[in-house]
């Protein structure tokens, strides 16, 4: 029997890749079956860079059986171009989707879009492989976790598959060759999980519980990365980088001791009211070169209905910490929240001026599917665009035209804050 | 809302502006060692240098890059744009340090800005300025103060597309004479935010009371900002603004104004749905 040829393709920004692809070929691979029926390639395209004439183009010259895309609000426009054009000139493929963006509402992404076979909800690793068995007859997807999927026309859904418990099953896509690592777009994966539960994410609502690599293995990979000299910066994406200190001084022991070319470790995501002396210490062993850190907003009804943490003082002084000692903080701050209003994203946006962070990040809420706010949108009284990105329209205390103001404003006062310093760029 | 640290750099000028405050154009140069001296420091990101027209000191280049060696990150320079018509100049002002720009536009045709100006071919000067500040490789970012009178508030819609087509970051209505009742400016104020906002671009309203403004509360430059503005002017409170809600927050209306025209117009401020958000603001 001939193998099947899979293709798994992210659309992403600014040369990144997709690491979530790389763990669905890497779990994949584990298994002998597929080793033998399959075979698996991971396609990263450029969104900026390539039209989906382009990307149609290129997946005629490979005709495969079945393709997965990784699914994201910012790329499923081009995805649903793309398959609509794939599955009209090529209806025998597989279209098979997955991630945040349809995970949460398969069953209406299948329904609304007769091109899509199957879509995957949570974590794929598992699911992903079971699928491939499936479609090389050895699996019936009846019995299959996880997934929504297309039958004569008709829509199902399988019931829910758990999150990983252990994550040790899941080999490293870098130790395993299958990702290369590249300078400034690698992510290291240390755990999985969010502490906190902020109605606007979807991480710590789905993902709740904490489930950690291997210890030995998240070192191999950090002296896997670190051991390129060409890698200049690197990053992890775990939720939140800073979530515990005796782990936190793990982790800075594997990097500091594997960093033989000073590599920098750049905007990892902290809480920054845990930050204290002996944190920066650890952050400046690592090379920690920059942070990303909240609140999204200061306002303390707000806060409230987003179920966001946030100390005024302990932040303020994380900040100052931070900055003091070289550190480039950036804060984000979110226009559209339920509880603001124009002038309480002002109140916001003057707090942490005064602050002087690095950067402050304006961005309009997304109310993303799978996200408490997407779930109970009737409930706060949220209106937003259906449609990906699913952009805030308007809240009770933030009418449209007041939360299309302060985008203006925000773009204004981002422009001014966080202009760059001619020298570096004349 | 950023606070800038205000450096006045001298009041030589190359245009002669009917409405420049006196103490402005008849100040004495103001020594070098004396602006260098008042850089120095370790607390403010932001610095502000006005005039007169400060591109016209020799010395312009080493203050702003001694502004950038004393730690300042965000360097401001309020200027008529004339002299960045000449690109070297523009070049070396933005080399030493200096890439925020507010630029003072009076009108949107040559008549009335150099009526304004007092000072022929200024408009072209100002415009060939701005050409070459938004062309300019870099980050940057322009503001464009409109000053706004008897003179030009009939001409303040052209002036904001004038200004909207360079592509400004920014664009501040700025009330500089009490000739002209507020009720005959309101029209224009409100066409000119609404043009400014259908392009994108924000606006913000200086020198009018709270009372005047409502429905454009979020424009009022000065809830941003504060009162304190580089030209000296008097406001004080009338009778009606006892009963105001913005009371404690708005300092009221310019005395030259209240006693031209009186406090019939004004009436006080009972509900406003911003009102205690903006009072958070303040506290």
């Amino acid at each position: 029997m001939n193998k099947k040829k899979v293709i798994l393709i992210s659309f992403n920004w600014a040369n990144h890749f997709s690491l979530a692809l790389g763990y669905l070929k890497a779990y994949a691979l584990k298994d002998g079956f597929i080793r033998e029926n399959a075979e698996i390639e991971i396609i990263d395209f450029d969104t900026e860079m390539l039209n989906v004439q382009q990307v149609v183009y290129y997946l005629s010259q490979i005709s495969p059986d079945i393709i997965g895309f990784s699914c994201y609000c910012w790329n499923i426009d081009k995805v649903l171009d793309t398959t609509r054009i794939i599955k009209t000139i090529y209806p025998q493929i597989q279209i098979v989707f997955g991630g945040p963006e349809v995970g949460p509402v398969g069953p209406k992404y299948l329904k609304e879009n007769h091109f899509i076979d199957v879509v995957i909800k949570g974590e794929g690793e598992i699911t992903f492989t079971e699928l491939l068995k499936h479609y090389s007859g050895t699996v019936r997807i009846e019995e299959i976790a996880g997934i929504s999927y297309r039958v004569n026309g008709e829509v199902h859904v399988n019931p829910e598959r758990p999150p990983i418990e252990d994550l040790s099953e899941i080999p490293s896509p870098y130790l395993e060759g299958i990702l290369v690592p590249r300078d400034k777009v690698t992510y290291i994966e240390t755990y999985r999980g969010c502490i906190f539960r902020c109605h606007y994410c979807f991480e710590g609502k789905h993902l709740p519980k904490l489930r950690f690599f291997p210890e030995d293995r998240i070192k191999k990979e950090i002296e896997f990365v670190l051991g390129h000299q060409d890698i200049k910066s690197f990053h992890f994406v775990d939720t939140v980088f800073n979530v515990k200190k005796d782990r936190l001084e793990k982790l800075v022991e594997m990097i500091s001791g594997a960093n033989r070319f000073g590599t920098e470790l750049r905007t990892v995501e902290i809480i920054t009211e845990f930050v204290d002396e002996e944190t920066v210490a650890l952050f400046k062993k690592a090379n920690v070169h920059s942070v990303e850190t909240g609140p999204q907003t200061v306002n303390p009804d707000t806060l409230k209905n987003v179920n966001r943490y946030y100390r005024e003082d302990k932040f303020r002084n994380g900040v100052k910490l931070l900055e003091e000692n070289g550190i480039e903080v950036t804060t984000d701050l979110i226009i559209g929240l339920p509880g603001d209003n124009f002038f309480k994203f002002v109140k916001s946006a003057k707090t942490l001026i005064n602050m002087k962070p690095s950067t402050i990040v304006f961005s309009i809420l997304h109310v993303l599917p799978g996200t408490v706010l997407y779930e109970k949108s009737e409930e706060f009284g949220l209106k937003f665009d259906d449609k990906a990105p699913h952009l805030i329209l308007s809240a009770p205390d933030f009418p449209y035209e007041d939360i299309d103001k302060a985008v203006i404003m925000a773009y204004s006062l981002d422009k001014e804050y966080n202009i760059k310093q001619p020298s570096a760029d004349v | 809302m950023l606070q800038y640290k205000e450096i006045f750099l001298g009041g030589r000028c190359n245009n002669n502006c009917l409405y420049c405050p006196a103490n402005h154009k008849v100040s004495l140069p103001v020594d070098s060692n004396h602006i260098i001296a008042s850089l120095d420091q370790d607390k403010e990101d932001n610095i502000f240098f006005y005039g007169g027209e400060p591109t016209l000191r020799n010395d312009f280049p080493e203050i702003i890059s001694h502004a950038r060696g004393s730690g300042y990150k965000r360097i401001k320079l309020l200027t008529n744009g004339r002299a960045f018509s000449d690109v070297r100049l523009l070049q070396q002002t933005v080399a030493v340090g200096c890439n925020i720009f507010e630029i003072k536009l009076w009108g949107s045709n040559p008549s009335l800005h150099d009526h304004m100006t007092q000072t022929q071919g200024s408009f072209w000067g100002t415009i060939k300025g701005l050409e070459n500040l938004t062309g300019y490789p870099g980050d940057k970012f322009i503001c464009i103060r409109i000053p706004i009178c008897e003179e030009n508030y009939s001409d303040m819609e052209n002036t904001v597309v004038t200004a909207l087509n360079f592509g400004v970051n920014r664009i501040i209505l700025s009330i500089q004479d009490n000739k002209v009742p507020f009720q005959s400016l309101l029209p224009h104020i409100k066409n000119a935010a609404n043009i400014s906002i259908f392009n994108r671009t924000w606006i913000m309203i200086e020198g009018m009371p709270f009372c005047a403004l409502q429905g454009l509360e979020e424009h009022i430059g000065e809830i941003y900002s504060g009162w304190n503005n580089i030209y000296e002017r008097i406001f004080q409170h009338h009778k009606y603004c006892t009963d105001c809600i913005f009371g404690e927050l708005c300092p009221g209306v310019e005395a030259k104004y209240l006693s031209r025209f009186g406090d019939k117009e004004f009436s006080p401020v009972l509900t406003n749905k911003h009102f205690n958000s903006i009072k958070a603001l303040h506290e």
